[in-house]
């Protein structure tokens, strides 16, 4: 039980009430037909995953969708790149870095993956803390990661104004076919965005852990659910999928 | 008691494991930078970038996002759907190549110089450069010709799609075959302009902000940024990468056909 009786206890029936698991065991089991039957099969409180919650079952689908607009992303970008007749730009020169008169291929890029990985690495540990309930260090390691993302979405908008500035249009470039342009900007768009929308929340949900909105389990804002560490696997789920989308654009947008 | 609760439902595993893996993804990083850094290439880039992508991908989706130890309904659940984009990839492969090879066939003057191009060689590229500049000069004698004018324009596209490796000899040309007298004399023709006639060079100053695509719309017209590619073979000596062009430098534009 929670250290707060008076208000955790109060919320503790409210929760019994709302169950919906409660009342349906005592019905009997029979099948009605028709519209009913349909409604009441498809109503019907069943759980096929039985490891994960609601919460991790329905963040786990929204990356299984989210996937799929981002393959869909890489293979129009294939698609473009195999079918046009003029040569591709190489993005080994149109990503290099000079830095001190040295010319570096795909430096910048490498750089942004490093930092995209290690900011992973944080947000799994600050997961491990959070179920630990070791609030300070969960916010230290969140707040951590939504810096790395921070710099990684300011590294970006670098590399866009540098490609801009010399003439990198979505229609046309100055170095081959002129897909490389609109493919770039989409897919790189796209991630920088849920980069930028993953950085928000994790400070979201970082000051909630440091509030303690999870161990008074504090009702949230607008779901009005109670708050509980789950909700930082669930960041976590968010961030290593945005880290992973970024595996296969560096290796199939800037490798290739 | 709500405690315990809530932390058996969370994935407790040693902090070591998560370092473990954060280390390993940065060496396959590495190792997936260095293949372009080294400028491996062939099927040995190809698969190396490819096996290291999927070993990151993997390790992330196993450790970080715990799916090791979810239970397989959520496992097949969330990999599974995936494994239909591969049957896209292979339907939108094979539309792409199918595209590369109609446009090669009925459009392959348009690009000629560029699809030259992308065989490193510089002998190759000057040719195209030639073979291009020798069709604008057919096209401007079939206009003095005069009613035979389309088709034979017609003529002049099949023969030089021919002349640029694509395997095409479109309908249109053809049918031209009995309709045009010029067609006799097109092969002399155009091997008398190509080696007889100095090719016609104008000359054209950088200014800052200045790429070569840009210079090849003003000269060529809008859609010709492609034909960059002509301006680069021109000034080969020169110029070594199309894309390193510096304000001050004064190079040699091909006139287009007027």
């Amino acid at each position: 039980m929670s250290s707060a009786s008076d208000y955790a206890g109060r919320k503790v029936s409210d929760d019994q009430m709302a169950d919906p698991a409660a009342g349906i065991s005592l019905e009997a089991p029979a099948h009605r037909g028709g519209w009913q039957g349909f409604a009441a099969d498809w109503a019907s409180d069943q759980r096929a995953f039985k490891s994960a919650t609601w919460g991790k079952a329905m963040i786990w689908i929204f990356l299984l969708s989210d996937t799929f607009i981002f393959s869909c992303f890489l293979l129009s970008y294939m698609t473009v790149r195999m079918s046009t007749t003029v040569p591709w730009p190489n993005t080994g020169e149109v990503f290099a870095l000079t830095i001190a008169g040295v010319e570096t291929p795909l430096l910048l890029i490498a750089i942004m993956t490093f930092i995209l990985i290690s900011s992973s690495g944080t947000m799994a540990m600050a997961v491990n803390y959070g179920y630990r309930r070791d609030r300070v260090t969960t916010t230290i390691l969140m707040l951590a990661t939504a810096a790395f993302g921070a710099s990684f979405v300011g590294m970006q908008a670098f590399e866009w104004t540098k490609l801009i500035s010399e003439g990198v249009r979505p229609w046309s470039n100055p170095w081959g076919a002129a897909q490389f342009g609109a493919s770039f900007f989409m897919i790189t768009g796209f991630h920088g965005t849920h980069v930028t929308i993953g950085v928000i929340f994790l400070l979201i949900i970082a000051r909630k852990v440091w509030r303690g909105d999870f161990d008074q389990e504090r009702r949230g804002f607008f779901t009005w659910r109670r708050g509980r560490y789950e909700i930082v696997e669930t960041m976590g789920l968010y961030w290593h999928f945005v880290d992973l989308v970024w595996v296969f654009i560096f290796a199939l947008f800037y490798l290739w | 008691m709500a405690q315990n609760r809530v932390s058996e439902e969370g994935q407790q595993h040693p902090i070591k494991l998560y370092l473990i893996v954060w280390g390993w993804l940065f060496v396959l990083s590495t190792c997936s930078y260095l293949v372009d850094y080294f400028g491996l290439q062939g099927y040995l880039r190809w698969s190396l970038i490819l096996l290291f992508m999927v070993v990151k991908a993997g390790l992330i989706v196993a450790v970080f996002m715990h799916m090791a130890w979810e239970r397989l309904a959520l496992t097949y659940a969330i990999l599974v759907p995936p494994g239909a984009v591969l049957v896209f990839v292979a339907i939108m492969a094979f539309e792409s190549d199918y595209t590369h090879f109609t446009r090669v066939a009925f459009f392959g003057t348009e690009e000629t110089s560029a699809q030259l191009a992308t065989v490193p060689s510089a002998k190759s590229g000057s040719e195209a450069g030639k073979a291009a500049t020798s069709r604008d000069q057919l096209k401007k004698e079939a206009e003095e010709r005069g009613p035979d004018v389309p088709k034979a324009d017609q003529e002049f596209e099949g023969r030089n799609a021919a002349v640029s490796g694509g395997a095409a000899v479109t309908k249109e040309a053809g049918k031209s075959v009995p309709a045009s007298g010029a067609t006799v004399g097109v092969a002399t023709v155009q091997n008398d302009i190509a080696i007889a006639k100095a090719p016609e060079w104008k000359f054209y100053t950088l200014k800052p902000g200045d790429t070569l695509w840009k210079i090849a719309e003003t000269e060529y017209g809008h859609d010709h940024g492609g034909k960059y590619r002509l301006i680069f073979e021109a000034n080969k000596p020169l110029l070594s990468n199309p894309s390193k062009v510096y304000p001050g430098q004064k190079l040699r534009i091909p006139l287009p056909p007027t």
